[in-house]
C-alpha cells in the first residue's frame, strides 16, 4: 500500500528480505519482486575475484520478520539501499521479538531491520506500528474518526504508541508479552488509558 | 577531551619528518592501510621498513575479528610483510582480552556469533565457547510445539562479522542475554562495511551486532576500535602513553576517533574506505591526511 501510494514506479522491482506473506501482498499490487524465502538458501563465496552483483533496477528493498535471513540477503539490500540512486528502505515493523510459538518469543522483524540500517547506516520508512501509516489508511478507506476508536494490543511500544499517536482509545491486555510489572515498572513511559487480562474481560464485565 | 574545543580541521600531511620524529609508535588499522581483502596496497613494505629504521615501534590494529593474531600472522607473511604476532591486536583477541580482564569465570561459558578467529582467541585464554561456524547449519522451524533451549552456563555472548550468520544464532544469543542473570553482551566491533574482497564493500560486523541488538534492546560493550580497550591494553603491555603514538587508519568512525578517544596523532589514508574527493569536515579534526599514493612517498622522502 505504501508503494501504491507513492506511486511506486512499476518499472523499478523490490527486494525482500521476509517471507512469502510480503511478496503474495506485493505480487497482489502489482510490483515485480524478488528474494524472499529462495534468497535463504544461497551463499556467498568470498574468494579474491568473486564479485556480488545486483539489480540496478531495484527501487525499493522491503525488510519484515525474516526467518531465512542470511548474510546473502543482507548484502543484497544493503547493495540496493546503498548504491541504486533514491533506493526506498522499507520496514514492515520494527518489533523486537514476537511469539512465532506459543512456548517463547522469537527475534522479530526489529533485528533484519537493525541489521541493515546498521551496514546502510540509514533509517528505514516504518509502515507498521507504531507508525500512523496504516491507521491513516484505514481512515481513508472506511471513513472513521479516531476518537471513536478503541486501539486493543499487548505491547506498549508499538499497540498502544499506535493507539496513542493516531487519538484513539486504547486499552492494553495482559494476555501477550506485557506483564503488570512491566507496565507499572517506573522506567515505563508509555501509558494506556485502560489495561485489563485478556479481550474475554469484555464479555465478562458486561454480563455482571 | 579534545571534542568539547573548537574543532580544528584536517591537515594535509607534507612534513613527514615532524610526524615521524614526533611519536614512538605508529599503530596501523589493516584494511585499507595495509592491504584491501587479500593484496597489498603499493608501497607498504618501504613504508615499514623505513620506519623500523628509524627505531619506531610498530602495532597493527585491526575490527576484523574472522582470525585470530596468529592466522594474521600467517596473512603478513603471505604478503611478505616481516611482522611479529606479539605487534598484532585483531578485535578477535581484544574479545578474549577483555574477558581475562574481568575475570570471566572459567566455568562460565562464551556463545559466539562469529567466526574462527574468535574461537581460537577465547581457546588460547582458556575459556570455553559454543556457537561459531558450526551454527551456521543449524535450521529452526517456527511451528507449534518447536521449543529452543539454551545453556544457562553461558555467561556472555561475543558478536563479530559472521558470513554464517542466520535466525537461529540470533535466537540463541537472545535467549542467553535475555534470560541467562548477568550475561554479557559484548560486540568485537559495530563497522558497517567491510572490505572482504578488494572490489567492493560488504555488510559488516556492524550488521550482525545490530541485529541482536534489535532483538534484545541491549547495548553492547564494543571492544574494538572505537573504543579505547584496544588502545589502553597495548599503551600498558608496551609501557607507552598515547601521546607518543600516531595512528594510522581509513576510516573516521573507526580508526580516527579511535586515536582522538585515546589522545594519540591520528593520520587519516585515503587508500581504503573514503573515496577521493571528499569533503573534511568536522569529525575529522585534529587529524592529518595523506592520499595512498603519497603516503609512503611522504614518508620515504625522509
Amino acid at each position: 500500500m505504501f508503494l501504491k501510494l507513492n506511486n511506486f514506479s512499476p518499472e523499478k522491482k523490490v527486494y525482500v528480505v521476509g517471507e512469502d506473506g510480503i511478496l503474495d501482498e506485493l505480487k497482489l499490487a502489482g510490483f515485480e519482486c524478488f528474494g524472499g524465502p529462495e534468497d535463504g538458501k544461497k551463499n556467498i563465496m568470498l574468494e579474491a575475484n568473486f564479485y556480488f552483483d545486483h539489480d540496478k533496477n531495484v527501487g525499493a528493498v522491503v525488510v519484515g520478520l525474516d526467518q531465512y535471513f542470511n548474510y546473502y540477503k543482507m548484502q543484497y539490500a544493503s547493495l540496493c539501499i546503498r548504491e541504486n540512486p533514491g533506493c526506498l528502505f522499507i520496514a514492515t515493523n520494527r518489533d523486537p521479538t514476537g511469539h512465532m510459538t506459543s512456548a517463547q518469543e522469537w527475534p522479530g522483524a526489529g533485528t533484519m531491520v537493525a541489521a541493515v540500517s546498521c551496514s546502510v547506516q540509514k533509517e528505514p520508512i516504518v509502515v507498521g506500528k507504531p507508525s500512523s501509516f496504516l491507521m491513516d489508511f484505514l481512515l481513508k478507506s472506511f471513513n472513521l474518526e479516531t476518537s471513536r476508536m478503541c486501539m486493543v494490543g499487548d505491547r506498549l511500544d508499538t499497540d498502544i504508541l499506535f493507539g496513542q499517536n493516531t487519538g484513539c482509545k486504547t486499552l492494553l491486555v495482559l494476555s501477550g508479552v506485557t506483564t503488570l510489572p512491566d507496565l507499572q515498572d517506573a522506567s515505563n513511559t508509555i501509558h494506556p488509558d485502560l489495561y485489563t487480562n485478556s479481550v474475554h474481560d469484555l464479555v465478562k464485565l458486561l454480563q455482571q | 577531551m579534545a571534542a568539547a574545543a573548537a574543532a580544528v580541521p584536517a591537515a594535509k600531511l607534507e612534513d613527514a619528518e615532524a610526524l615521524i620524529d614526533s611519536v614512538e609508535t605508529f599503530i596501523f588499522d589493516c584494511d585499507g592501510v595495509i592491504w584491501k581483502g587479500d593484496k597489498l596496497i603499493d608501497g607498504v613494505p618501504e613504508t615499514l621498513d623505513l620506519l623500523r629504521s628509524k627505531g619506531k615501534r610498530l602495532v597493527f590494529v585491526t575490527n576484523n575479528s574472522t582470525k585470530s593474531r596468529k592466522q594474521y600472522g600467517k596473512k603478513f607473511e603471505t604478503l611478505g610483510l616481516s611482522v611479529n604476532e606479539e605487534e598484532i591486536f585483531a578485535s578477535s583477541f581484544a574479545a578474549a582480552a577483555y574477558l581475562q580482564s574481568i575475570d570471566f569465570p572459567k566455568d562460565k561459558k562464551v556463545y559466539v556469533i562469529g567466526e574462527e578467529g574468535i574461537l581460537k582467541e577465547l581457546e588460547l585464554a582458556g575459556f570455553q565457547y559454543l556457537g561459531g561456524p558450526t551454527d551456521g547449519d543449524k535450521k529452526i522451524e517456527l511451528k507449534p510445539g518447536f521449543y529452543m533451549e539454551h545453556d544457562k552456563d553461558v555467561g556472555a555472548v561475543v558478536v563479530g562479522f559472521d558470513r554464517y550468520f542466520n535466525y537461529y544464532k540470533v535466537q540463541y544469543g537472545t535467549l542467553c542475554i535475555r534470560e541467562n542473570p548477568g550475561c554479557l553482551f559484548i560486540a568485537t566491533n559495530r563497522d558497517a562495511v567491510t572490505h572482504l574482497t578488494d572490489a567492493q564493500e560488504w555488510a559488516g560486523g556492524g550488521s550482525m551486532v545490530g541485529a541482536v541488538l534489535g532483538s534484545t534492546k541491549q547495548e553492547p560493550l564494543v571492544v574494538g576500535k572505537p573504543s579505547t580497550f584496544m588502545m589502553d591494553y597495548l599503551a600498558k603491555k608496551f609501557g607507552i602513553t598515547t601521546s607518543q603514538i600516531c595512528m594510522v587508519g581509513d576510516r573516521l568512525d573507526t580508526d580516527v576517533l579511535f586515536g582522538q578517544n585515546g589522545g594519540c596523532k591520528t593520520l587519516l589514508v585515503l587508500s581504503g574506505i573514503l573515496i577521493i574527493p571528499f569533503t573534511l569536515n568536522s569529525s575529522a579534526s585534529s587529524a592529518e591526511f595523506a592520499s595512498a599514493l603519497t603516503l609512503a612517498g611522504c614518508l620515504l622522502q625522509v
